[in-house]
């Protein structure tokens, strides 16, 4: 990943056709930014909408990036935004708190073709859905997504204790949760 | 309609952490596959999705940069240039004709209008049309849906683009 990054800045500097460097973006983090979005839209239809669009935003802003900043963090942080903004909207539009558009969507995936999970997968789901979002997005970056502290305080500019003390907060009300249900 | 089930499927699983201690390289290779699995979450991804998604993007923002901007910025810098300077020569030569606003002819100024020459705001379209027509009155019998309301301002984007700047 490491080296890719590298390269593609490279890229970026020497000034290489912007369709190849976006194609190499693409295929560079496409799976780990589609199943960040994923995790906190739940639905692929609306998580192919949203990675797309994001890739374009990145192909539109790419001069704005400043090369002595971390790519992948860049683009983690454009992701969360857009995923965040679509939320946003979706409860807006149904006139729902952004909270119960959590509940709402996971009660969707026991109707999805595209959601596999067992039993206990889908009760961590319900137990996820009742953190408040910044929760949410923590314990997604650190448990599914597996990212490490520093990479996720790169990416939404929290302090790397204050993280710490989010998923710990988060780990603690699911276990609750998943305990009395 | 999925990709590789195998890991949920036969229900291997690898113990947390497992990974941990190999090399940066191999651990994020393994993740990136054990995420492209429905894995440990239940969520699946359409089969070839990944595959075709770099020309689904690229095919979009072919799309939109084909758009041909309607004023070029030179062109707009010419023509207000141009603009400049006539009204500089209508406020320094002499005024001769001494036309007024009463000597056109309504014909005229609608023709001036409608050919785009003078852009006129609401509160001045207001102002020529009268004062007694009540604006609000058809509002009031037909309000508008909320629905399509939210949707009009859904679509129309007015996010803070502040957020993309590194």
């Amino acid at each position: 990943m490491k080296h890719q990054e590298e390269q593609i800045l490279i890229d970026i500097k020497s000034g290489k056709d912007i369709n190849l460097v976006l194609r190499e973006i693409i295929t560079t983090y496409k799976e780990r930014l589609y199943w960040h979005i994923r995790n906190m839209l739940k639905n692929h239809d609306d998580t192919d909408d949203v990675l797309q669009n994001v890739f374009i935003k990145v192909y539109q802003n790419i001069s704005k990036f400043k090369s002595e900043s971390k790519l992948y963090s860049w683009l983690y942080r454009i992701a969360t935004n857009e995923a965040i903004t679509f939320l946003n909207k979706q409860a807006n539009k149904k006139g729902i708190t952004n909270q119960e558009l959590s509940s709402l969507l996971v009660q969707n995936l026991k109707a999805d073709v595209y959601y596999d999970g067992d039993e206990m997968q889908y009760k961590l789901q319900c137990a996820i859905a009742t953190l408040p979002e910044k929760q949410q997005l923590v314990f997604n970056m650190k448990y599914f997504e597996d990212l490490k502290y520093k990479e996720i305080s790169d990416i939404l500019g929290t302090s790397e204790g204050a993280l710490k003390a989010s998923y710990h907060l988060a780990t603690k009300k699911i276990e609750e949760f998943i305990k009395s249900n | 309609m999925s990709t590789d089930k195998s890991n949920s499927k036969s229900g291997f699983s690898i113990p947390k952490n497992y990974f941990e201690g190999l090399e940066d390289s191999v651990l994020s290779r393994l993740k990136t596959e054990e995420r492209t699995t429905s894995g440990q979450h239940g969520f699946e991804v359409p089969e070839g999705y990944f595959e075709g998604l770099e020309q689904t993007v690229l095919q979009r923002v072919e799309n939109k940069s084909k758009v041909i901007p309607l004023f070029k910025r030179k062109k707009v810098l010419l023509l207000s240039g141009i603009a400049a300077a006539i009204a500089l020569l209508f406020t320094l030569l002499p005024d001769q004709n001494n036309i007024t606003f009463k000597d056109l002819k309504t014909t005229e100024i609608s023709l001036y209008i409608e050919e785009g020459n003078i852009e006129l705001t609401d509160d001045e379209l207001i102002s020529i049309i009268g004062k007694d027509i009540d604006l609000t009155e058809s509002y009031e019998e037909n309000p508008v849906n909320e629905e399509a309301l939210l949707d009009y301002l859904s679509e129309n984007d007015i996010e803070n683009e502040i957020m993309y700047l590194d």
